[in-house]
């Protein structure tokens, strides 16, 4: 176990600097020149002279290679400089909104599972009854509801009409409600889906039909044969889908003036700020590439044709 | 004792509603085993061998399934028992063991926790008197070193292995009644006599009445006391197995006897054709299409029994239609 | 499996068959939209604003006066038009890079297959994000952003198509008669994926319309006064507590397109199904023979 995870974290190596690759080169993307744009912020006059020395206190004079190693080396030493538009540390920045969203993100992770999981299970038990149909249709419309209308609906509804929730802003527990539901939605419906079909695996697979021949209770059944193997492809896709919903926050926070990291980006996009941009990125993809290897070894550590090798 | 069967099955019959019609996958299947005894039931796959163990289990359910006619245990009528009475039967009066071990196992769950749970499940007992129980039996089903096999995972064993487990998991709990579904199938030739004859001593321990489904006519001659041939989901023919196999008289069972590979047999003669389908039969002998000996009766033939004096039972029109006297010219 | 077949497979199941209406319709009536509209999408008149449905605005008027039916109508125009433009231009770039990756193999496909790894490295919201913001906002800038994230998925599902295919017996036939290179990838080799690839891309339109009125309505792409269902519902959100109909048209419009993209997709999987359309043994169809 050790060992698998030395080798895994050896094999991230080439996926880090090509993460690091691409968020380097993000910023020449920028069709005019960051100097520029960078006396601007600073209300200065973007005279000839004032724009070679800014490029020179950038580093924007050397070339590429020299200038790709140096922000590598910055940045190893967690120095990804200063915003154009605060002038303080790009880190800072982003750790200050960092926990706003994660608390957001967890609360939404946990309400996908407390929605998905039993409404999964109970939609593969009672498969083509009646709630099984329910969470068909409800899957659907969540999978194709569009998170920055559904944010203003209920908002609409359970802020401005019915006055139980308060609109905008982080603060107390209720303030996370609306859009931890918003972001949640999607997600607990796919996820609905994905269980009641692994559950249908599982129950129609021959294991199953033995546990039954030998008389066991169906709650040991379901509990340790059926459900076990069943959440095994669910724990995979969630890893991979908590990635996703930490970037996925950019609408809910701008619906809901939640202060968090899309906030910033969106801001940051608005006054390119590229330094807070690329930091963004960078952060999120290495946060992406975290959970991956965290669904990896909790695979492993769950399943154990993998943990005790071989299998056939 | 011997006379009082165990298991008797009365005109079992299962259909299946599918989108294209009725499935008849059993069409009055009857026959009875004795304690101690071996009932051999031979066919090809999809004849409807594993539909006879599973609605016997009362394991037959889901959408459109149907199953009706009588299947008796000490007699208790288990197609009226509630499922929950019929919980606590399974495993502990009427044992299985499946066709594919390497399957039939959770891959997340040791092979001692499956083990244990069936004992439990049936016994008071604490989880680590089941283990003590659960290690013996694995013991004397011919395994070494059991302590460890209980710690293992199914796909960290063999398939002799696992099969192995399997039978003493069935026979842990001394069931009056052993379904053994195809038990050597999946298995090497050389590890198919060890566990038949592993089934052999433990049957005779226990005085089990045994159901041995095989499509190897090899495996029920070795085990079987009487033998039951289906087809298409009909017993064609049910003797005892001296007798069967002495004078085959059923033309199907004829061609799976001249198709078995044999030492003395320059050629093998595989059966033409495929069965028919089972959705909607009519009236036509299921075996016509691929029978060498067809009659005017075959195209419509109801499958009456017509049975010997000495009690072999054939299902073919050749022989008439169920009056027992016009055949005893010919038995 | 002919084309006809399909279609009349998907016409039977009376939800298909209205998913595809919705799709249609709303496609026709985008296209037409110049035409069928009742007003001017951006004609402005602070006189009428805010005023509710009548004879003139059939489903009333937004903040400037506009008519909310005509900007609708004008949105699936354009809401549907760049999705379509987004698709297009990702599965061109992705049958190039794929087929040329899967085909020619060795150091080239190396070298492809790693950019897609570092690109399908990070979450794809985030990266196109960033590139909007090194681009700057707009309409080119996020339809740009868009094909550069979704492309490298694309052509790691074509190479493997076309991995597949190229050693199957009428590839190598039609190398050993002589055809070259990209005539086989065009004439054997994508006549073969192609529904595959019909049947990916449209289950994917469905997040390409909810992401272009995504970054529209965070005011990153199709930028106001033009009539997009996501700008829209940027402009509503001031006037949800007084007006609300001015955020719920926009949004059941993106949600009914969505839909029925999905339900299309989902049928046209199970309609397209390889195992049906090359049968039991594998061996029923090669379009290309």
């Amino acid at each position: 176990m050790k060992w698998y995870i030395i080798m895994r974290l050896a094999g991230l190596v080439p996926v880090l600097l090509g993460i690091s690759a691409i968020a380097f080169f993000l910023v020449r993307l920028v069709p005019c020149d960051p100097a520029e744009v960078y006396l601007r912020l600073s209300q200065v006059p973007p005279t000839p002279e004032m724009v070679a020395a800014v490029r020179a206190d950038l580093g924007l004079d050397r070339p590429l290679h020299i200038q790709y190693l140096d922000w590598l080396h910055k940045a190893l030493q967690l120095d990804f400089g200063l915003s154009f538009a605060t002038r303080e540390p790009v880190l800072a920045e982003i750790m200050r909104c960092f926990p706003a969203t994660l608390q957001l993100t967890l609360a939404s992770m946990a309400l996908v599972l407390l929605i998905s999981l039993p409404a999964g299970i109970l939609a593969a038990l009672y498969k083509d009854g009646v709630f099984d149909q329910l969470s068909r249709v409800l899957a659907f419309l969540g999978a194709s509801v569009p998170n920055f209308w559904l944010g203003f609906m209920l908002m609409y509804l359970f802020s401005l009409k019915l006055d139980l929730l308060p609109v905008l802003g982080r603060g107390t527990a209720a303030h996370l409600a609306l859009p931890a539901v918003t972001l949640a939605m999607s997600y607990a419906a796919t996820y609905t889906r994905l269980l009641r079909t692994s559950m249908l695996d599982s129950l129609g697979s021959n294991f199953v039909l033995y546990t039954r021949a030998r008389g066991l209770r169906e709650r040991l059944v379901l509990g340790r044969h059926v459900l076990k193997n069943a959440l095994l492809p669910v724990v995979t896709a969630f890893g991979m889908s908590a990635g996703h919903m930490l970037a996925g926050t950019v609408i809910v926070e701008n619906i809901f003036a939640w202060p968090g990291m899309g906030m910033l980006c969106v801001s940051s996009i608005f006054n390119r700020d590229y330094p807070v941009i690329q930091c963004y990125a960078l952060i999120m993809a290495l946060i992406f590439v975290a959970c991956n290897l965290a669904v990896d070894i909790a695979y492993r550590f769950l399943d154990p044709r993998i943990r005790l090798g071989g299998g056939r | 004792m011997e006379n009082k069967p165990l298991l008797k099955v009365d005109n079992l019959r299962v259909s299946i509603n599918v989108p294209g019609g009725v499935v008849r996958a059993l069409n009055g299947v009857s026959f009875q085993i004795n304690a101690g005894k071996v009932l051999g039931l031979v066919g090809e796959s999809g004849c409807g061998k594993t539909v006879t163990c599973l609605s016997l289990m009362g394991l037959m359910k889901g959408q459109g399934i149907e199953v009706t006619g009588k299947v008796e245990l000490n007699g208790k009528d288990l197609l009226s028992l509630s499922p929950r009475e019929m919980r606590t039967l399974r495993g502990r009066e009427m044992a299985i063991i499946l066709q594919n071990p390497m399957n039939a196992f959770n891959p997340l769950v040791t092979v001692g926790r499956h083990f244990t749970e069936t004992i439990k499940s049936h016994l008071p007992a604490s989880e680590k008197e089941a283990r003590q129980t659960a290690i013996g039996y694995l013991r004397r089903a011919g395994l070494p070193n059991p302590g460890r096999i209980m710690d293992q995972y199914p796909f960290q064993l063999s398939g002799g292995m696992l099969q192995r487990a399997m039978i003493a998991i069935a026979m842990s709990m001394s069931p009056p009644v052993l379904l053994a579904d195809e038990p050597t199938t999946s298995l090497d030739a050389t590890l198919r006599l060890q566990i038949l004859g592993q089934i052999a001593i433990l049957i005779k321990e226990h005085n089990t009445g045994v159901l041995l489904v095989s499509h190897d006519l090899g495996v029920i001659a070795r085990l079987a006391d009487e033998v039951a041939v289906m087809y298409c989901g009909y017993i064609v023919e049910m003797a005892t197995a001296v007798e069967l196999f002495n004078s085959p008289r059923h033309p199907y069972t004829r061609a799976l006897m001249a198709s078995r590979p044999g030492l003395k047999k320059k050629r093998i003669n595989p059966i033409g054709g495929q069965p028919p389908s089972l959705i909607n039969l009519d009236k036509t002998c299921p075996f016509f299409e691929r029978c060498p000996g067809t009659e005017r009766a075959c195209l419509n033939y109801e499958m009456e029994p017509a049975i010997f004096s000495n009690g072999h039972l054939v299902r073919c029109a050749i022989y008439g239609t169920g009056r027992r006297k016009a055949l005893k010219g010919l038995a | 499996m002919t084309v006809k077949a399909v279609v009349i497979k998907l016409a039977g199941r009376k939800l298909t068959a209205a998913c595809l209406f919705v799709v249609l319709a709303l496609t026709l009536g985008g296209a037409l939209a110049p035409f069928l509209a009742p007003n001017d999408p951006n004609l402005v008149d602070l006189g009428k604003k805010l005023s509710g449905p009548g004879p003139e605005f059939p489903l009333g008027a937004d903040h400037l006066g506009r008519c909310i039916l005509s900007r609708l109508m004008h949105g699936a125009r354009i809401s549907l038009g760049t999705a379509f433009l987004v698709m297009f231009l990702t599965i061109a770039a992705s049958i190039v890079i794929g087929a040329l990756s899967g085909f020619r193999g060795g150091l080239l496909d190396g070298l492809l297959m790693r950019i897609c790894d570092m690109l399908l490295a990070f979450p794809s919201l985030v990266l196109a994000l960033a590139i909007i913001g090194m681009l700057g906002p707009g309409l080119f800038n996020m339809m740009m952003a868009m094909v550069s994230v979704q492309w490298a998925w694309y052509a790691r599902i074509i190479r493997g198509m076309v991995l597949g295919l190229k050693e199957s017996g009428f590839v190598l036939s039609a190398r050993i008669s002589g055809a070259s290179g990209p005539v086989i990838v065009a004439r054997h080799i994508l006549p073969n994926i192609l529904s595959q690839i019909i049947v990916l891309s449209t289950l994917d339109m469905g997040w390409v319309i909810l992401h272009i009125s995504g970054f529209s309505f965070l005011g990153l792409g199709i930028q106001p006064p033009t009539p997009e269902w996501g700008a829209m519902l940027n402009d509503g959100r001031q006037f949800l507590r007084s007006n609300p109909s001015l955020m719920v048209y926009p949004g059941l419009m993106i949600l009914m397109v969505v839909t029925a993209f999905n339900l299309l997709g989902d049928a046209l999987r199970d309609a397209l199904d390889p195992r049906e359309i090359w049968g039991e043994n594998g061996f029923g169809k090669q379009t290309s023979a």
